[in-house]
């Protein structure tokens, strides 16, 4: 009986470390753009499409860094597009990094990001709409995407933001959607409708605060040695008398 | 006469062939650190060459090594590069109804000034 609460101890301690505290990343995210929802996309917020005709979408004028990117809008074309919603899941502005790679350069695919979920602005002869403050826009600038492209923008705190991927012209790619923060680690963020949290900074090291998934494993853990403990208690009791 | 005619013909397209073979080719530079900058006072041209004896390429493999960033994204999207290492020179041609390395705009054609920006961004590593 004892050997079984000590292996149950074992494996209640392996599961709180699997669990890191709160859930995995859902990072690389892979799409072959070809309208299917990626696999490691969770969110149930993705959306794909075609824009026909003389219409188009902005990009950055060059490639934008933290807070974001001024929009130039000559009208790209994007006769394929698709979009990710996600959430900065902390309590404080975050600097992410969004970076796609792919095996193979195809011919031309385009991608920008903004804060919000609001519709995508397109381009038309006689309007030339550009995501301004107080959204934050992003993007590497007027380039096809290649093999590897990255840019920044800042998300306010616990707020959402949009990843829009699109073929301009030619072939689409298969490509891996990473999003890092400011010090190249995964950035925290998650679906729409995560939860957000507090870094607690000590020492000037951040902090992560535990998660109900962390608390609820810490609890099972005590219980588990609290168990062990009574058991041990009778035991002796039943030996003395 | 008609001889005359036939050779005044010659020499007219001999002499137009040589214009626009003069008008296809733009120059380029590259800087010291090996940033491609391409003539973006004109319209885009189809050929830009560039002098590249600053570096002292001894062979036409230490030049596409030199610039591998560049011939490797740029690989089947519409610009290539061509060493004459005797001359010390280096063409970029471009193909700019079938490039893919700056995207279609809804009106407009690509211009060496975008080109350039995405010389940039190679050579800063952002692509």
């Amino acid at each position: 009986m004892k050997k079984l609460a000590i292996l149950f101890c074992f494996f209640s301690a392996g599961t709180l470390f699997a669990a890191g505290g709160g859930g995995g990343s859902i990072f690389p995210i892979r799409t072959s753009m070809n309208g299917q929802k990626p696999a490691a996309y969770t969110c149930d917020t993705f959306k794909s499409g075609a824009f026909t005709g003389q219409t188009g979408v902005p990009l950055t004028t060059g490639a934008s860094a933290c807070p974001g990117g001024a929009c130039t809008n000559p009208g790209y074309f994007a006769p394929y597009w698709e979009t990710y919603q996600f959430k900065n899941t902390l309590l404080q502005p975050q600097c992410i990094t969004i970076s796609w790679t792919a095996q193979t350069a195809a011919t031309c695919n385009i991608s920008f990001a903004y804060t919000g979920t609001g519709p995508i602005l397109l381009w038309t002869p006689t309007a030339a709409p550009c995501y301004g403050p107080p959204i934050n826009m992003g993007s590497p600038g007027a380039v096809c995407m290649g093999t590897n492209v990255r840019y920044s923008l800042t998300i306010p705190e616990c707020s959402p933001f949009t990843v829009f991927l699109a073929n301009n012209n030619g072939s689409r790619n298969t490509y891996d959607l990473n999003i890092f923060n400011d010090k190249g680690d995964p950035a925290a963020i998650g679906c729409l409708g995560a939860e957000c949290k507090k870094l607690i900074t000590i020492g000037g090291t951040p902090v992560p605060t535990m998660t109900q998934w962390g608390l609820f494993i810490f609890g099972l853990v005590l219980l588990t040695f609290a168990s062990v403990a009574i058991y041990n208690f009778a035991q002796r009791a039943s030996v003395k008398e | 006469m008609n001889n005359f005619i036939k050779l005044f013909a010659f020499v007219c397209m001999i002499f137009s062939v040589s214009m626009v073979n003069a008008q296809a080719s733009k120059t380029a530079t590259v800087a010291p650190d090996g940033l491609i900058v391409l003539d973006a006072s004109t319209d885009l041209a189809s050929e830009y060459v560039a002098n590249i004896s600053r570096f002292n390429f001894a062979s036409f493999q230490e030049a596409s090594t030199y610039f591998d960033k560049y011939i490797s994204k740029t690989a089947g999207r519409g610009m290539s590069f061509f060493f004459d290492i005797p001359n010390q020179k280096m063409i970029i041609y471009i193909d700019a109804a079938n490039q893919g390395l700056v995207p279609r705009k809804a009106s407009g054609q690509v211009t060496a000034a975008e080109l350039n920006f995405f010389l940039n961004e190679v050579h800063k590593g952002r692509i």
